[in-house]
């Protein structure tokens, strides 16, 4: 019986020896008599190396031809003896000696295997479960042969290291040892390789360790060179049969032969020699190899640890107070300090610095919590980011490194090289605020008023043909104050490096210091146009001489302006036959939209729906009107809103010269000019606009207005190409109520309908803030586009306090809707049946045929689809159906919930999928023919905070009795005609509950019978009086000619369609 | 051969040590320690040294099939 046992020797060699059971007690009996020999003796029941071959051989036919390559040697090993006799082996089948056992040098004959036979060697013998195999021996038969702890150690340490190759964990390194160049392979174990071979290491059998005189290292470094070893051994034998690495040159037949000379030479030869046996280099110039590895380190070195529980951070501090290297304790600029820090992954707040670290305690004990050993985790990582960034190097010899100082040079180099390579490469960089701004020397300009002598006087009033004087300044910006000429000498003095100006570190650049002297010795001060000084304010990439216009600072009404603050002036006084009185909040719209006249700059008026953006553009013109300005404004608008624009200019500012370009009698080029000669206000719609385009280009327009300038968002289409191509003699104004701040590619096209080029083209205005202020929220890029746009956008909320303070609690408005063509052509149709009909009839009869022909024209004041009822789509087929949906979108976008009123049930079924297409929200549609528990579900729906936002309800089922406080938004569609039954309904609204503001919308059609009897109504309060106790009756009795003015459709007033010609 | 100094050895211990071999694979743990599996090659990107023209990545590419094999 046989008991193996191994050595792993220096070298990378396996020394294999036994035990032999059947000399043991031979040894015992002459272990006395070999007492007296000298130290170390030859073990007495060792097998001989020869005798171990065969043992080998009886295994197994691959195991003896290994043994038959191993050279036999002599080991030496520390062995416990007892008395003058090694102790034997526990599995050795003997009685074991009795006393104590001390450790004593014995000699073994041992059979010696390289590291690519000990590969296979050990790959053949293991076996996890079973450590007794047999062995077929010559002449004597099957005897017992142990695998002993050291031999089964080491098969251990082998299936690590061929599961490490064979799932491709490891790396080609170049080693210069033993006086040579080799190429070999590391293992670069997964973190559960690192848990398997620590448990090794912590595992391995003593005796391993005990070769003497040599040995006494420990289990972690016997287990590190044996793994290599065995990993490079199974690399190599892998690829042996893989072809060559090295690919063939491209020119003659040697093909894998590495070049002759030079660094691409030694890259060659050691690429060559990963898949040879012996992995020796040959020949490779010695700087040019250790070149080769310090590359190879630095590929290595970048390779982030996958999922770390620490990390290594690293936070340059300023100097900042004495120096603590000088003896007087004087402060210096070289004092700078670079502070190590370990942060734990997952949970980043808890960062400790290794100063702190090294003093155990609390902040040891917290992030022991995340890793085994802290300090370990400091010192591996510190060296890893010494490949990033050499100058850690010297830390490595430095048992508690904690700082390093760094003087301003090495300060910089850290900040401009180091701290990137270093982020790259997974570790924490904390550096200083000032440098994450990077001040940079740049110039602000700074303008004053009075400006200079013989130019025109910038008053309170901001003018645009001003030409304003200012002064150049050298300034560190972006937003610094202004440098002294003293600050700037020294900064000149400088020259490069980190330099303290006012307290904060900045980078000095020569040549930016010397362009700054430069320009400021030749054109520190001046006068340009103020179009050119907005520009320059505005544009946050504008530069000066190669150097960056840090800021431009300018007082009165020109410095409010750029601040965004509105209302640089007072509002104007409005005409005297201007109808309505503005709200502070309008006549400050109207004194900013007076400003921007002034200035020349586009205006963009984006208040919410219903606070009154037609009333302050009329207000604009009536102002402008009665000072004698001259020229018309071309008032642009979606079709649906024509009538609207016609009526609240007639009910607001009469005094103003309208003429309405619509309709298919529209004037020519030639004719238009001449029409509008003398007009104010020249109404006409998008289409028409890219159709008449020659004829509206004929016209020196003085201002061009865009309502709902959303319509112009995409400024490629024809007609956003169109609109932009009229040019104006004052400005142009768009109105939105649509909040564009949140869409800016749409806010840059309303902008740059606004003030054409002023913000930059649309691509660079996307890529500066499109990604950083609507996907990251980038802060500084959100507040330099509100710098930038601020000045020409006055937006108010309807929630906003002081605005809302101003407003009504209810605000009740009328909107104007226009018929479309076929809408117009029925309603003709229906009301000359009834006039033809009414003649001759009486009584029950005539009041019946008049009450049905009312209903007729209101249905198709609503839709043709209404009075047909043909089910065809709703399409584009109704000027009031086309204005809804598009107060319902606005009511949509701010935010609004909105309950929508029609006294035709069969409208409102048809309405409902028009509408849910449309918004592309859910409408619920609550009217007489459901049930009372599904009626109080869709209310309970609807005033659910996250329910539907659009609710339709037929006014008889759902005007009285209901809450509907979620809605802030009421809309009559169609007329009752009777006030009170439009009140209970807005009342579902506007009752106590309700926290909001509620505006009322009641949609009228502009020519109608709808338009006629709303006058009435508002006219006569006797008269509707009688409406609401009589209902529509009081219509029937109307005679004839009556009844004709009542229905009769003004048909140039009424129909806003873009027809052909 | 000993000294009165000379301290004892456990024999048993001396010769066994303390450890398993792993009958299988050791699983994944699942931990924050956990990577995936994928060859040391594949995390290392392009290296920066080339020899006759190629990354040291794509040349080293089939040595890590062999071993993959």
């Amino acid at each position: 019986m046989f008991v193996l046992h191994a050595l792993w020797q220096a070298g990378g060699r396996l020394a294999l020896w036994a035990e032999d059971a059947r000399a043991h007690p031979a040894a015992v009996a002459a272990g006395a008599a070999r007492g007296d020999r000298p130290s170390p003796r030859a073990h007495p029941y060792a097998c001989p190396a020869a005798e171990l071959a065969v043992v080998l051989g009886g295994i197994g036919p691959g195991l003896g031809w290994l043994a038959g390559q191993a050279p036999e040697r002599w080991a030496t090993l520390l062995l416990p003896t007892v008395g003058t006799l090694p102790a034997p082996s526990p599995d050795l089948p003997v009685d074991p000696p009795r006393g104590g056992a001390v450790l004593a040098p014995w000699r073994v004959p041992a059979l010696l295997f390289d590291a690519g036979a000990a590969a296979q060697l050990l790959g053949e013998v293991f076996d996890p479960h079973w450590a007794v195999t047999g062995a077929d021996l010559p002449g004597v038969g099957r005897v017992e042969v142990v695998h002993g702890p050291s031999l089964r150690w080491l098969t251990g340490v082998h299936d690590l290291a061929w599961r490490t190759v064979g799932r491709g964990r490891l790396r080609p390194v170049a080693v210069q040892a033993d006086g040579g160049q080799h190429a070999r392979w590391q293992p670069d174990l997964t973190p559960a390789g690192r848990h398997e071979a620590a448990a090794l290491a912590a595992g391995c059998p003593p005796v391993l360790l005990g070769e003497w005189p040599t040995g006494g290292g420990t289990g972690e470094a016997l287990l590190g060179e044996a793994l290599a070893a065995l990993v490079d051994a199974e690399a190599r034998a892998a690829l042996a049969a893989a072809p060559p690495l090295l690919p063939p040159a491209a020119s003659g037949p040697a093909a894998s032969a590495p070049a002759a000379s030079g660094p691409t030479a030694t890259a060659e030869r050691w690429l060559h020699a990963l898949a040879m046996p012996d992995g020796r280099v040959a020949d490779a110039p010695p700087e040019e190899f250790a070149e080769l590895r310090r590359r190879l380190a630095g590929w290595y070195a970048a390779a982030e640890p996958v999922a770390p529980a620490l990390r290594l951070c690293f936070r340059l501090v300023e100097p900042l107070g004495p120096d603590p290297d000088d003896p007087e304790g004087r402060p210096s600029d070289d004092a700078w300090q670079l502070e190590f820090l370990l942060q734990a992954v997952d949970e980043p707040s808890l960062l400790v610095r290794a100063a702190d670290l090294h003093e155990g305690g609390a902040a040891l004990a917290a992030l022991a919590r995340k890793a085994d050993d802290p300090a370990d985790v400091l010192v591996a990582e510190l060296a890893r980011a010494a490949h990033r960034w050499p100058a850690l190097d010297g830390l490595r010899h430095r048992s508690r490194p904690a700082t390093l100082r760094l003087d301003r040079a090495g300060a910089l180099d850290f900040l401009r090289t180091a701290a990137p390579a270093l982020a790259e490469g997974g570790f924490g960089v904390l550096l200083p605020a000032w440098w994450r701004r990077r001040p940079r020397l740049g110039l602000a300009l700074r303008v004053t008023t009075p400006p200079a002598p013989g130019t025109l006087a910038v008053t309170a009033q901001v003018d645009r043909d001003a030409v304003v004087a200012f002064r150049w300044q050298a300034a560190l910006g972006p937003g610094g104050a202004p440098l002294s000429e003293q600050e700037l000498a020294e900064l000149a003095a400088a020259k490069q490096g980190l330099v303290r100006v006012r307290g904060t570190w900045m980078e000095a650049d020569p040549a930016q210091i010397a362009a700054a002297l430069a320009f400021l010795a030749a054109r520190r001060d001046g006068v340009l146009a103020t179009a050119d000084l907005l520009r320059l304010a505005l544009d946050p990439e504008a530069t000066v001489a190669g150097l960056p216009v840090t800021g431009v600072h300018a007082d009165g009404p020109l410095g409010e302006l750029l601040a965004g603050r509105a209302a640089p002036a007072p509002a104007p006084a409005l005409p005297s036959d201007f109808r309505a009185t503005l709200r502070p909040y309008q006549e400050r719209g109207l004194a900013w939209l007076r400003a921007m006249a002034g200035l020349g700059l586009g205006a963009v008026l984006a208040d919410d729906m219903g606070l009154g953006k037609t009333v302050q553009t009329l207000a604009l013109l009536a102002v402008e009107q009665a000072e004698g300005a001259s020229g018309p404004t071309l008032l642009v608008c979606p079709m649906s809103l024509v009538g609207n624009w016609q009526r609240e200019a007639e009910r607001f500012a009469p005094g103003l010269r309208r003429y309405v370009h619509h309709g298919s009698g529209r004037l020519g080029a030639d004719q238009l000019a001449d029409a509008v000669r003398g007009v104010d206000l020249v109404i006409t719609t998008y289409g028409l606009v890219q159709r008449d385009l020659a004829a509206l280009l004929a016209v020196r327009w003085r201002r061009v207005v865009a309502d709902e300038a959303q319509h112009v968002k995409n400024a490629g289409t024809a007609q956003a190409r169109a609109l932009r191509a009229l040019p104006v003699t004052v400005h142009r104004i768009a109105l939105t109520g649509t909040p564009v701040e949140n869409r800016l590619s749409e806010l840059h096209a309303i902008l740059d309908f606004a003030n054409p080029g002023l913000l930059g083209p649309a691509e660079r205005f996307k890529e500066r803030y499109a990604i950083p202020v609507e996907l990251h929220r980038s802060p500084d890029r959100t507040a330099e586009l509100q710098r930038r746009t601020g000045p020409f956008v006055l937006r108010r909320l309807k929630s906003d306090p002081t605005t809302a303070a101003e407003l009504p609690a209810k605000q009740e408005m009328t909107v104007w809707c226009n018929l479309t063509a076929e809408q117009a052509g029925l309603y003709q149709a229906v009301v000359a049946d009834l006039l033809q009909r009414v003649e001759g009839i009486k009584g029950v009869e005539r009041r019946g045929t008049v009450l049905a022909a009312i209903g007729k024209l209101k249905q198709v004041c609503n839709h043709p689809a209404q009075l047909l009822h043909d089910g065809t789509a709703l399409g584009d087929r109704s000027g009031k159906v086309a204005r809804l949906a598009e107060l319902l979108e606005e009511a949509l976008a701010e935010g609004d919930r909105t309950l929508v009123f029609t006294q035709y049930a069969e409208f409102g079924a048809m309405l409902r999928p028009y509408l849910e297409r449309r918004l592309g929200e859910e409408v619920l549609y609550l009217h007489g023919g459901l049930s009372r528990a599904r009626r109080e579900e869709l209310v309970e729906r609807f005033q659910s905070p996250d329910g539907p936002r659009v609710f339709l309800l037929s006014l008889r089922a759902g005007g009285t009795g209901l809450n509907l406080t979620a809605a802030n938004q009421v809309i009559h569609l169609d007329r009752w005609w009777n006030p009170a039954v439009e009140e209970q309904a807005t009342d579902r609204a506007f009752r106590i509950g309700q926290r909001r503001d509620v505006q009322v919308r009641r949609l009228v059609c502009v020519g109608t019978v709808e338009e006629r009897i709303d006058e009435l109504l508002a006219a006569k309060r006797s008269l509707a009086e009688a409406v609401v106790t009589e209902g529509e009756r009081w219509l029937t009795d109307l005679p004839v000619e009556a009844l004709r003015e009542l229905v009769a459709l003004t048909r140039e007033d009424a129909v806003a369609e873009e027809e052909d010609g | 051969m000993t000294g009165p100094d000379t301290p004892t050895v456990n024999v048993a211990a001396y010769w066994r040590g303390d450890f398993t071999l792993p009958t299988a694979p050791p699983p994944d743990r699942g931990g924050a320690d956990d990577e995936p599996d994928e060859p040391s090659l594949r995390r290392l990107g392009r290296s920066g040294i080339t020899v006759r023209g190629r990354d040291l990545a794509t040349l080293l590419a089939p040595a890590y099939d062999a071993f993959l094999d």
